[in-house]
């Protein structure tokens, strides 16, 4: 009789127990279900872009997948990752980075943009200004306090 | 010993209790899965030892941790072959448990929650020790470091002993409502 009442009891607790874990279960897959949609929906609007800023003494620091709204340029990125952190002087041809992160162009050595080519496995200098530069899709670009020539 | 006597009267039906014990410890594992170092697991092997007899606790704990370890929300790691064995540390606590309640001539509620709650306290803090050490050896090559990381930075240690010494009363007494008294060994028939 004793083992009949602890079995019963054991089962009841067994059924209660695992109708939770079904519970929770359909939650998770709920959620799961609208974390899939709502990453799809955010897709939709956004890009992931990957930026290098490379100081040229060996300090690199990588932004990498960075979601970024549709239409920004190269320039509204730097300032975002860099939170503001950047001077440019105004030009003809729009603005031109002197300084990120606190550091600044000095003898033959500018803030100059290129981008990786993954066809050609290199990198290739940005071949108009930063502000009209429009990011696309899964673009990796460079920063590179460099001389004319070099890369990052 | 009477603690390790074994009854074969019952075999089928002990068998049963092993698994239902196991797929209770088992289930309820997944459901406080998101209550980190909060489990029923502990209390569950740790009655079974204590209500029924030692081999349907080692059973159980073995069992257990072979099915959670291997299917486990964390993803399956070899470190189930360290925390296997260590669960009857709880097993063995039972074991003194059943002995300690034999000396009490009449215990009152009041006495087996205190008890049961010290056992809790002490064989958890020895299950946390041994775990955490010999995670330490094997993570940071050090048995120092395993046992520094089990309060800090976050404590988790100091959460799995209280809520064993709340829950080990609890479940305890429910089993022990509803299949006997701690008459100890004499009571291994089922």
């Amino acid at each position: 009789m004793k083992y009949k009442q602890l079995s019963f009891i054991l089962a009841i607790l067994l059924v209660l127990s695992a109708l939770f874990n079904l519970y929770q279960w359909q939650k998770f897959n709920n959620l799961e279900n609208e974390y899939t949609d709502l990453l799809q929906s955010i897709n939709k609007i956004s890009y992931k872009v990957s930026l290098l800023i490379s100081f040229g003494n060996g300090t690199r620091i990588w932004f990498n997948n960075t979601r970024i709204p549709i239409g920004w340029s190269l320039f509204n990125l730097t300032y975002y990752l860099t939170e503001g952190n950047m001077q440019f002087t105004a030009t003809q041809w729009g603005p031109f980075i002197t300084s990120i992160l606190s550091v600044s162009q000095y003898d033959n050595r500018y803030w100059l943009w290129y981008y990786w080519d993954p066809s050609a496995h290199e990198w290739l200098p940005g071949e108009v200004g930063a502000a009209d530069y429009y990011l696309k899709d899964n673009d990796i670009i460079a920063w590179c306090l460099c001389e004319w020539g070099e890369t990052p | 010993m009477w603690m390790l006597q074994r009854n074969n009267k019952g075999i089928s039906q002990r068998v049963s209790l092993i698994a239902l014990f196991t797929a209770l410890s088992v289930s309820t594992n997944y459901l406080l899965f998101p209550l980190p170092n909060v489990a029923l697991m502990d209390a569950i092997v740790f009655s079974s030892a204590a209500v029924i007899d030692l081999y349907v606790g080692l059973s159980v704990a073995i069992l257990s941790w072979l099915v959670y370890g291997v299917f486990n929300p964390l993803g399956g790691s070899y470190m189930v072959i360290f925390t296997a064995p260590s669960e009857l540390v709880y097993v063995l606590f039972a074991a003194l448990f059943r002995w300690y309640l034999l000396k009490l001539k009449q215990n009152s509620i009041f006495e087996l929650v205190s008890i049961s709650s010290l056992f809790a306290f002490f064989s958890t803090l020895c299950y946390d020790l041994i775990t955490n050490g010999v995670t330490g050896l094997l993570w940071y090559n050090s048995i120092i470091m395993g046992l520094l990381t089990m309060n800090f930075p976050i404590p988790m240690g100091i959460i799995h002993e209280v809520s064993n010494m709340v829950l080990f009363p609890v479940i305890l007494s429910l089993f022990f409502k509803f299949y006997g008294s701690n008459n100890g060994g004499e009571n291994n028939e089922i």
